[in-house]
């Protein structure tokens, strides 16, 4: 075993010291602290585009399409406008419920479009490292919105099959950057509609709950 | 902590679903839509009626021949042909009317309702074997003077390229003189009674009122109908068809169970329910004047025509006057031009499954809502007008089209309704 051990060690190569390599000087301005650095919202503008889709509906499955805008006031608030359109598909329980089997059609209201406006607060700013080596800038807002839904009687309906309800829009949203103007932004948001059924003249609770994605643009930084 | 509550709250809210209310549809697309026509022609086969007949039997072969033109353009070659003319008759079922076509009379004492000829479909010589029955059996042939005469006739030459009938031709199909001449009804026509008989025939367990004698008026009448009877018109009325019984007659309505001079065939009307048939009436029958007398010099009752015209309207079925304007004989290429669109367009009725909330009905074609029609008015029967639209018929639990919301028969129509007692089976889901 020793015998093995000093053979090993006699016929390792013997380390050469080489001529250090000159790669320049390092200076200041050169040195990004990550701790140190951030995206700031404070009086910026940023504009986005949002794939969505409405899932949670047995009914209606919803892809739309939302833009927004806000203004941020505060880097922790701002002022929020969404708006956007979309159209309710019937899903494959609906056409099964419609089938000669069953021979019933659920009195639903498709999403149309909805244009929402309010505040979003975020007060959680964050960073992460993501596998070592990319450290990613997020925020993770909650939005309180009012606005207007229109919505459409899936049974075709001679009066009253438009109707505009008036919504209330909770939501949940995280922004990630990807540079200093631009976001990837992922947002929950629940559309509580009150809606009136023309056929049975009755107003209900609607809820279209969205889960989107999109990109937002941020405007240059004021003044910096 | 604010956070936490609103995140579980927003959870809640996410979970929760929508509630709606469960309407009951009635759906009626291609693969329901029966184009099963079972027409029988009532005929009037007393003395004034021989040119009417005439004329009916030369224009049968025209008729027959535009029914049938849309299908007559596919080929019938081979596979390719074959797969050509299914695709034309899934894209469009009104071009192939599945129709069958019996002959009787109104002469109830004779015939009682038993067809002398049945054609359908698909048979190689409709027109001829249809127009032959006519004239062989139920036509008042009493004077062969009356009949033009054609030695070069050669038998085997088709009544559509004849312009006459003539003794010749009568002698070919139907053979001696003693077969087609005097074959002459009563004078008492009974078209309804015929057609009750008709129907009494053709189907395995006849209401018993087919088979009952009674007295009306004080006259007694001994049934007309027996066991031995039963099934004797088979095939007459298929399943999921269309019964439309075509009376043409130059007298009005005289059967033997309604009492007296009543305008309105209830006892008839009641009757015919119990075979549970969809029905259409078409009437080639007397004009009506606006004050409902009739039009025309000759033998008709107003209140005789009047039963035709309310059965027409009861049934959104057609009725043509046998007279034009002049009193002359109707051009009965039209009258049957006429009958052909009816064929066509037969779906006027929609029944439902179960009793609507009525103020819930919602009805639409291909996706398209149809408005509710409304009254306009009053017909010179009084019977309502409607606008365009639908109405519902609490009496048939149906939904019924008017004017030009009559769907086509390729149409995808959709009712849909709460119904009175909630929906009839518990939903999975």
């Amino acid at each position: 075993m020793y015998a093995l051990l000093a053979l090993a060690l006699h016929s390792a190569p013997t380390a050469q010291a080489q001529d250090t390599i000159d790669i320049g000087v390092l200076r200041n301005d050169d040195i990004a602290v990550v701790q140190e650095m951030l995206y700031p919202k404070l009086d910026r503008t940023e504009v986005g585009v949002h794939l969505g889709i409405m899932p949670f509906d047995a009914y209606l499955v919803t892809p739309n399409l939302q833009f927004s805008f806000n203004k941020h006031m505060q880097e922790s608030l701002s002022f929020s406008l969404v708006a956007g359109g979309g159209y309710g598909l019937k899903s494959a329980t609906y056409k099964e419920l419609e089938s000669p089997t069953f021979g019933a059609a659920p009195y639903a209201y498709r999403y149309l479009g909805s244009v929402l406006a309010g505040v979003e607060w975020g007060p959680v700013y964050a960073k992460m490292n993501l596998d070592g080596a990319h450290v990613v800038h997020f925020d993770v807002y909650l939005a309180g919105r009012v606005g207007v839904t229109v919505q459409d009687s899936v049974i075709p309906v001679n009066e009253g099959s438009i109707g505009i309800a008036p919504t209330v829009s909770p939501g949940i949203g995280a922004r990630f950057w990807t540079n200093d103007n631009m976001t990837f932004r992922l947002e929950l948001r629940d559309d509580v509609a009150i809606e009136r059924r023309s056929i049975t003249d009755t107003w209900h609770v609607k809820q279209n709950v969205n889960v989107s994605a999109g990109l937002t643009f941020f405007s240059q930084k004021a003044g910096r | 902590m604010r956070a936490s509550l609103f995140l579980v709250g927003l959870t809640t809210l996410c979970t929760s679903c929508n509630a709606y209310d469960l309407f009951s549809l009635s759906g009626y697309q291609q693969d329901t839509f029966s184009n099963r026509a079972d027409v029988l022609f009532v005929i009037d086969n007393s003395t004034s009626m021989v040119e009417e007949s005439v004329d009916l039997a030369l224009n049968f072969g025209g008729f027959i021949e535009d029914l049938s033109a849309r299908e007559s353009n596919t080929g019938r070659n081979g596979v390719g042909d074959a797969v050509a003319s299914y695709i034309s008759y899934v894209d469009d079922r009104a071009a192939f009317v599945d129709y069958q076509f019996a002959i009787t009379t109104t002469d109830v004492d004779k015939q009682a309702g038993a067809y002398s000829v049945t054609v359908q479909r698909g048979d190689s010589d409709v027109a001829e074997t249809f127009t032959n029955g006519l004239l062989c059996d139920a036509t008042c042939f009493t004077n062969p003077q009356s009949l033009g005469n054609d030695p070069s006739y050669l038998c085997g030459e088709p009544l559509s390229e004849q312009e006459e009938v003539t003794t010749q031709y009568l002698e070919c199909v139907c053979g001696s003189v003693e077969a087609w001449l005097d074959n002459c009804g009563s004078a008492k026509e009974e078209a309804l009674e015929a057609v009750f008989l008709a129907m009494c025939r053709a189907v395995e367990n006849p209401p018993e009122e087919c088979f009952d004698g009674f007295e009306i008026d004080g006259e007694v009448f001994e049934p007309a109908f027996t066991e031995d009877d039963v099934l004797s018109n088979e095939g007459l009325l298929r399943d999921n068809s269309t019964f439309l019984p075509v009376i043409v007659t130059d007298e009005g309505d005289d059967s033997r169970r309604e009492a007296g001079q009543e305008k309105i065939p209830e006892a008839y009307l009641e009757l015919f329910s119990r075979f549970r048939q969809r029905m259409a009436w078409v009437v080639i029958g007397p004009a009506l004047n606006e004050d409902l007398s009739t039009a025309c010099p000759g033998p008709a009752t107003s209140w005789g025509s009047f039963r035709y015209e309310y059965l027409v309207y009861d049934s959104n079925g057609l009725k043509i006057d046998i007279t034009d304007g002049d009193c002359e004989n109707t051009e009965f290429r039209a009258a049957l031009d006429s009958l052909g669109d009816l064929l066509q367009n037969l779906s006027t009725t929609f029944p439902l499954s179960s009793v609507p909330i009525k103020e819930t009905l919602q009805v639409a074609i291909d996706d398209k809502p149809v408005e509710r029609a409304t009254e306009e008015g009053l017909d010179r029967l009084g019977l309502p007008v409607y606008s365009d639209g639908w109405t519902y018929r609490a009496d048939e639990n149906a939904v019924v089209f008017h004017g030009s919301a009559i769907p086509s028969p390729n149409a995808d129509v959709r009712v849909y309704y709460l119904p009175l007692d909630g929906m009839p089976r518990e939903l999975p889901f």
